[in-house]
């Protein structure tokens, strides 16, 4: 009702303006018979007053919000004094394997010893040549979860923040404890650390819903691929033992075992299955193959008693006289001279198939010739000089064989 | 439990494990609604005349950071305090008490020192209004909250054919912290110029603050809190059965439930096929 508020004026300053339709699009008669309709329900229904009401706050509205919009913009350049807030985020475009090995380093600024252990951080977890440097994956905490989901490892993640009273107190306490080292090794898990003041690290914060730092905590997979918080510690530690942490650990570590049997099995069900399809395929293309030859060879018979039921018989005076040898034997006969080589390489695969010394009534009748192209499994050649005769040429411009000549078959 | 294989925008809802940002939203409205009640609103009220020049009643310094006047402020002010508790987090609760006692302390004596200079030595200002409630102290930690907490993604909001302008469209570039950032700029229209002014006033002194001209940020301990007050329940040494944090009874079923089997699940399909290849 607005909208034919805003309309009426306009529409009375204006002539109307008929709707031009996009072109292609179907004609729109329906409103035009309409239009009127809804003017005289609008001039009949709403009070005048009530129009004027509506338009002159919504216009003062509509200007003072343009202006609000213009003065803001106006006044944009002075927002680029926050911009040094935006500098520090430059890292967005670093590479998560670079972010990773940047805290390393900080980290590994710490010069806190364990008491009981001696390590220090720098020993531990040297990016190059620290103890557990096979167990750290330089990457994102995609990759973490990803490795650790495929592989079936526990993944321990370590936030470090840097602005607490104590930064390093995991470090200090848990991280170069022995039997932290040992946890790590005995379980092989994959050891991941992350700095929160880094956009990556705050999500991932966020993504574990953890309410204080620092923190540390173990990941394990489940059977449905997702990644589970087995345990965590977080906030400052007082008197906390890290057996309850390992405890944990140990008490999914059977589950860890079946889930690991368990991608072993999918893995080794797979391989059968890719074995079982490949010698289908194979027993299959035998199949076709001696599908193929059978067909082949009934066509190959097709052929030969058509050629048989087109051959020309034998003239009886002129003609190119011809001794035909064979593998032991020798032939000797009349070809008409005007056919091509093509009727002696015919009459060679005829009588090798032993087809014309049957003389059956069926083979004469003329047949129809089949879908297929004969391919001689001979070549026909003139001894001297040793020349190879084409089918396609005529029987008299031949030399060597016309008007009489010898003709030895040789097979491929 | 946390859903480990998704990243995350929001830090955990509710105010478990936040002391501080549970006490100053409660003193936020508290303090209001008492005040309010018991009609003693004047006390939180500030001006240069006649307050100081006629009554010298120099402890209202002290007080007008303390209590809101205006109900809309309060309620303002409230969710400022709920979104800073990500600050709480990246501090830990005792340091964060220390950076608002601390920030509470430079912006008043900063703006003590600044309004009566100004008004004293400078005949042609005279600056006669302040901000009621903790507009300062807030302005103090944005610097911090802008400082530490990184932008996890941004976008353009472009609004087409503006009024008055040459260009054909206005690009807006927000952040993840767009909320907050509305928050703060509502907070500070609401008390008028003072509010842009004194805003900008304790926005310095706490970038002064962080780079250590006005010193005690990692040093300041006079905060009566202790660490052991605020403990997680992930550092006790119980079993794990009555934990009380995120790793409910729920996780624990779950647990329970997958027991390990001889031979791993199958499914229907796989039975049937495995009949046949076996």
């Amino acid at each position: 009702m607005v909208f034919n508020i805003f309309s009426r004026p306009s529409q009375q300053n204006q002539p109307a303006v008929s709707f031009t339709p996009l072109p292609g699009s179907f004609p729109e008669d329906n409103d035009n018979t309409e239009q009127p309709e809804q003017e005289t329900i609008l001039n009949a229904g709403v009070p005048r007053i009530l129009k004027m009401c509506l338009y002159i706050p919504l216009t003062l509205l509509y200007y003072l919000l343009n202006i609000l919009l213009t003065s803001v913009e106006v006044f944009k350049p002075i927002g680029k004094i926050f911009h040094f807030y935006t500098r520090k985020d430059n890292h967005f475009s670093d590479d998560l394997g670079n972010q990773f090995v940047n805290v390393i380093d900080v980290l590994s600024s710490s010069a806190d010893t364990n008491e009981q252990s001696g390590y220090t951080f720098d020993t531990l977890y040297n990016v190059e040549n620290g103890m557990l440097s096979k167990n750290m994956i330089k990457g994102g905490y995609t990759d973490i979860l990803r490795r650790c989901s495929s592989d079936g490892k526990f993944a321990i993640i370590s936030f470090f923040n840097p602005i607490l009273y104590d930064p390093f107190e995991y470090v200090r306490k848990i991280l170069t404890s022995n039997e932290f080292v040992e946890c790590v090794t005995k379980y092989n898990c994959v050891v991941w650390f992350c700095d929160v003041t880094t956009p990556q690290g705050l999500q991932t914060a966020n993504s574990l819903k953890i309410r204080q730092f620092p923190f540390l905590g173990a990941l394990g997979p489940q059977r449905n691929n997702k990644m589970k918080l087995l345990a965590r510690v977080e906030g400052q530690l007082f008197d906390y033992d890290f057996s309850h942490f390992e405890a944990k650990l140990a008490s999914y570590y059977s589950v860890l075992v079946e889930i690991r049997r368990q991608r072993q099995y999918q893995e080794m069900q797979r391989l059968l299955r890719e074995q079982q399809d490949s010698r289908y395929q194979e027993s299959l293309e035998r199949d076709q193959e001696r599908d193929r030859v059978i067909e082949e060879s009934q066509l190959k018979k097709k052929w030969l008693a058509w050629r048989k039921s087109v051959l020309v018989p034998e003239p009886s005076g002129d003609g190119c006289r011809v001794s035909i040898r064979l593998e032991n034997e020798r032939i000797i006969r009349r070809f008409d001279a005007s056919l091509t080589i093509e009727e002696i390489y015919a009459y060679v695969a005829l009588y090798r198939a032993g087809l014309l010394s049957d003389t059956s009534s069926e083979n004469d009748i003329t047949q129809e010739k089949p879908n297929y192209e004969y391919q001689y499994d001979f070549q026909l050649y003139s001894p001297v000089p040793r020349t190879r005769l084409e089918p396609t040429t005529v029987i008299k411009e031949e030399r060597t064989i016309y008007p009489s000549g010898t003709i030895v078959v040789e097979f491929e | 439990m946390p859903s480990t294989n998704s990243v995350g925008v929001e830090i955990p809802t509710g105010l478990v494990q936040f002391p501080i940002t549970k006490i100053l939203m409660i003193c936020c409205v508290g303090v209001a609604l008492t005040a309010s009640l018991f009609n003693m609103k004047y006390l939180f009220l500030l001006q240069y005349d006649p307050f100081i020049v006629e009554y010298g009643q120099y402890w209202r310094y002290f007080t007008f950071q303390l209590g809101s006047l205006n109900e809309s402020d309060v309620a303002i002010m409230t969710l400022i305090w709920y979104q800073f508790r990500s600050l709480e987090r990246l501090f830990g609760s005792r340091k964060y008490l220390n950076i608002v006692i601390l920030s509470w302390a430079y912006t008043t004596v900063v703006i003590f020192l600044i309004s009566n200079l100004l008004n004293k030595l400078l005949p042609g200002i005279w600056w006669d209004q302040y901000t009621n409630g903790p507009l300062p102290v807030i302005l103090c930690l944005t610097h911090f909250y802008k400082q530490y907490t990184p932008r996890l993604y941004e976008f353009n909001i472009i609004i087409n054919q503006p009024f008055l302008l040459h260009s054909n469209t206005i690009v807006w570039k927000l952040t993840d912290q767009f909320f907050i950032h509305g928050l703060l700029f509502l907070a500070m229209v609401n008390q008028g110029a003072t509010g842009l002014v004194i805003g900008l006033i304790s926005w310095i002194c706490a970038i002064l603050m962080d780079n250590g001209l006005l010193p005690g940020t990692d040093s300041f301990q006079l905060a009566p809190f202790k660490d052991s007050w605020n403990r997680s329940s992930s550092t006790l040494n119980r079993p794990s059965a009555v934990m009380t944090n995120d790793m409910t009874s729920e996780d624990l079923n779950e647990e329970e439930a997958e027991e390990p089997q001889d031979e791993p699940q199958r499914t229907l399909g796989v039975q049937f096929l495995d009949t046949f290849r076996r």
